[in-house]
């Protein structure tokens, strides 16, 4: 999958290295947040509220007082968890349904993949909000929605990609010389659909990140103290007429780590093309 | 060849190209040339890699973009190469057609037969829908395909792949073009069928007093199919002659090679095959004398030092190797 | 003969049911082999020879386990392969193996040479990880490549050196018997020639048994003792195969002769 051909192509790929940047700008950010943030997130400071950016504040505050630039940073943390946490389950819960599917077919086939539409024809959204009222809201909730989602997705690709390896000669010399189907999925399947699987990922993560994001704006992820993009939104919302640019900061770091992610998830797409490994 | 007429259908002269790749530009085809009078039929034959497929496409404008092509191509006295998009689309199909390998791939699964066969009958002569789907059953009647009314308005996935290839044929017929290429227009199909499709082109040609050229890696196809044969290898024609003279004194050494080393009908079994030593060699690497010295059983000294130049033996038989032997 | 062929076919049906047109539709049915008989004993070739649609794709899978038969039975050895349950089944695939026709698809891109010629052998699980890596080595030299190729991945190899690694991976279990799909079909004149030599060395030296499918009458004829003809799925004729390839009998064999390329049977 990686040959030694890939770094030198990777980084003069422009989408790789222009979404790689923001990616790892956005991970620096949040490793620096976990033990530093220019104020401590949640303390409020009513009198300095609504101040513009300055030496002391670089982002200025909200209605609160609280630091613009301490939240935002502080804030990745959630999108970051939830994209990790959510696509983490769906990857492995989804990608294990799908192979399963593409390796039996017949009814365990259908099976999964009726189950996989009414997944997805289920809007997770309105997930969200049953599980809020009955577990209550909070990350927790917002990462088990999100993650739930994402099963049929990988579902769905993942069974894509694997049957169009199942469909190789190889499959069957595999067959002939005697090994078990789950043993094959291992050896021959994953290795061959690997690259299709990291590539849905890193879009799936960044649609995990847009997702926690309208939860929290909708008051159904994450609650305070926990900073988020999402409810910095909300929170601007509220202030439109008074402190517009509240809202820029957040929008534009959601902005950023989407298109990051997406361009990351692009120039992925076209290093780890097999038609790579098909030049001779 | 034979006697030269004043315009030779297609002229190609030191026709050379280069290739983009992995390990650096590669000349894929090293000064090519060879001229096909009106109504003469001339078959390459060659091994992959030895540039036969890139010859069609370099004639037809099809190369990709980062090729980069020098010589001289000349259909009927007009220079093809270094024309604009719009000129070629005016040549091709029109004036010169082409017959792919695949007929699966190269039919367009989503139109049916009549759409397909009408599409250069509209472009190029300017035709209406009627007129063309009457043309359209004209030229499938002509191919020999069977039902042909009904199978106008199927799709080509109805069809078996001798159809389909009929169905090519008439696309390629359409415009009345005076050259027809032919790139392994017979490979994907079986043995009975084969014959028949290529019988059929055979006919055609003759009545329609076209030029051919047919590519093929599988010498037997030629007899009686082409009246000259232009061997290939490494990029360059190595033997070029009448068809029954390659077939009763092939003089270079690789095409007695590949004469030698296919297994025939009257051999008993076990009869081991006779084999040219090593395999063919990249386009990178290779040597720079004669292409095929290294694998050569009557390799002198000389050959790997030096290029050998195309001798004529005959008024129609040209070898590029100064060891020729017709023994 | 009182001993057992090595393998014998008897009366093998398979019939492939076709999509319905309508949920309530019954579902159309493709015979795609019926009642094929045959014979193949140690160190003899068999060749089937027939069009696409003949079956014998099909054939060649049933003879290998890969599918299941509607009608017949298929005997290795004297046992029944289909009714045999999966460890013994996984045992006695060491003793038969295939070669396929695709040499870019028979291969898996993302693997090395050492696995992907290892992978019969690691089946069997009788050997530690050093072992397989020795016996690759001498599978990779029988077939003329070299060990410096082990590490290496299909694509960096040509055709005709992917088919010996093919080969190589069908022999490392020294099977009794190869079933090889087409094996030449995919390769220039040249490769081809030097492959089939080294199938009629190997045959020579380790007496294995052929089941060789082609198109390829003069193949056939080189590589084969006996040979059977197949049209949509029945056997039109099967005998030695100097006789049915000089003089069939069958105007369908008589057909492929005479379709042959540059074919002059007084020659």
């Amino acid at each position: 999958m990686l040959h030694d051909a890939f770094w030198p192509r990777a980084l003069r790929h422009r989408s790789f290295v222009l979404g790689g940047a923001l990616v790892a700008f956005l991970l620096l950010g949040a490793c620096l947040a976990l033990f530093w943030t220019p104020w401590p997130v949640a303390e409020i400071d009513i009198p300095n509220k609504f101040a513009r950016p300055s030496a002391a504040h670089w982002l200025g505050t909200d209605s609160l007082g609280r630091d613009i630039a301490s939240q935002l940073l502080a804030g990745s943390h959630s999108s970051l968890l939830v994209g990790f946490i959510a696509v983490g389950i769906g990857l492995s819960v989804g990608a294990g349904l799908g192979l399963l599917a593409a390796a039996r077919q017949g009814w365990v086939d259908e099976a999964i993949m009726r189950v996989s539409d009414f997944a997805f024809a289920f809007p997770a959204l309105l997930l969200a909000i049953m599980l809020t009222a009955i577990y209550g809201p909070g990350l927790v909730v917002s990462i088990t929605a999100i993650g739930i989602f994402n099963i049929p997705v990988f579902a769905r690709v993942t069974r894509g990609a694997a049957q169009s390896v199942w469909a190789r000669e190889y499959m069957l010399a595999a067959q002939a010389a005697g090994k078990g189907g789950w043993r094959i999925t291992f050896d021959h399947v994953l290795p061959n659909i690997a690259s299709v699987l990291i590539v849905q990922a890193t879009v799936q993560f960044a649609i995990a990140i847009l997702a926690e994001a309208a939860l929290s704006y909708l008051g159904l992820g994450t609650l305070p103290p926990q900073a988020s993009w999402g409810r910095m939104l909300n929170e601007a919302q509220a202030q439109m007429f008074q402190a517009p640019w509240l809202a820029v900061y957040p929008g534009v770091a959601i902005a950023l780590t989407v298109l990051g992610l997406n361009l990351l998830g692009d120039g992925l797409r076209d290093l780890l093309d097999p038609r790579l490994a098909r030049q001779r | 060849m034979t006697n030269p007429t004043p315009i030779p259908l297609l002229q190609v002269q030191d026709l050379r190209v280069q290739l983009p790749t992995a390990r650096g530009p590669v000349l894929a085809l090293r000064g090519l040339s060879f001229a096909l009078a009106p109504g003469q039929t001339l078959g390459v034959i060659g091994e992959s890699g030895c540039g036969k497929s890139l010859t069609a496409l370099a004639t037809m404008g099809l190369l990709p973009e980062r090729a980069q092509v020098s010589g001289s191509i000349r259909l009927n006295g007009h220079e093809l190469l270094g024309q604009d998009e719009a000129a070629w689309c005016r040549v091709r199909g029109a004036r010169m057609a082409m017959v792919f390998q695949e007929p699966m791939t190269a039919l367009n699964p989503l139109h049916t037969i009549a759409h397909q066969i009408a599409e250069p009958l509209r472009l190029h002569q300017g035709m209406n829908a009627s007129a063309a789907r009457r043309r359209a059953l004209d030229l499938l009647e002509r191919v020999q395909l069977p039902r042909a009314r009904e199978r106008l308005d199927a799709y080509p996935h109805q069809l078996s792949g001798g159809q389909r290839q009929r169905v090519m044929i008439a696309m390629a017929l359409a415009c009345g073009p005076d050259l027809l290429i032919a790139d392994e227009p017979t490979t994907a199909l079986d043995v009975t069928v084969q014959k028949e499709v290529l019988d059929l082109m055979g006919q055609l040609v003759r009545e329609d007093g076209m030029g051919m050229l047919l590519i093929s890696h599988d010498l037997g196809l030629m007899r009686e199919r082409v009246q000259q044969v232009m061997v290939m290898y490494g990029g360059q024609c190595v033997e070029h002659a009448d068809t029954e003279t390659l077939f009763a004194h092939p003089a270079h050494p690789y095409t007695r090679g590949l004469f030698a080393a296919r297994p025939r009908l009257d051999w008993p079994r076990g009869t081991r095959l006779s084999t040219i030593a090593g395999q063919v060699p990249e386009l990178h690497d290779l040597p720079a004398g004669c292409a095929f010295a290294g694998r050569c059983p009557q390799a002198q000294v000389d050959c790997a030092g030096q290029a050998p130049r195309l001798d004529t033996l005959a008024p129609a038989h040209q070898v590029r190797c100064p060891h020729w032997s017709v023994a | 003969m009182s001993a057992p062929a090595l393998l014998e076919v008897r009366q093998l049906g398979r019939r492939f049911d076709l999509p319905r047109s309508t949920p309530w539709a019954r579902p159309e049915g493709l015979q795609a082999l019926a009642d094929v008989s045959l014979r193949l004993e140690a160190g003899r070739s068999l060749g089937v020879v027939g069009e696409s649609g003949s079956g014998k794709s099909t054939l060649a899978r049933l003879v290998m386990a890969l599918d299941r038969p509607s009608a017949g039975q298929v005997l290795f050895k004297g046992q029944d392969i289909h009714a045999l349950s999966a460890a013994p089944l996984r045992a006695l695939r060491a003793d038969f193996q295939m070669v396929f026709q695709d040499p870019y698809g028979s291969l898996d891109p993302r693997q090395t040479v050492a696995q992907i010629v290892s992978e019969p052998l690691q089946v069997q699980r009788r050997h530690s990880r050093a072992e397989l890596r020795e016996q690759v080595q001498q599978a990779l030299a029988e077939v003329g490549l070299r060990s410096g190729d082990l590490d290496k991945y299909p694509h960096e190899f040509s055709g005709g050196q992917r088919q010996r690694i093919a080969i190589a991976r069908a022999l490392i279990t020294r099977p009794a018997l190869i079933v090889a799909d087409e094996p030449v079909s995919a390769l220039d004149v040249s490769v081809q020639a030097q492959v089939l030599n080294l199938m009629m060395d190997l045959q020579e030296r380790h007496g294995l048994s052929y089941l060789f499918v082609s198109h390829d009458l003069a193949v056939v004829q080189v590589m084969c003792d006996d040979v059977l003809v197949l049209q949509s799925g029945c056997v039109v004729e099967q005998g030695p195969a100097h006789q049915v390839l000089r003089s069939p009998r069958h105007p369908y064999t008589q057909t492929l002769l005479a379709a042959v390329p540059g074919h002059n049977p007084l020659v």
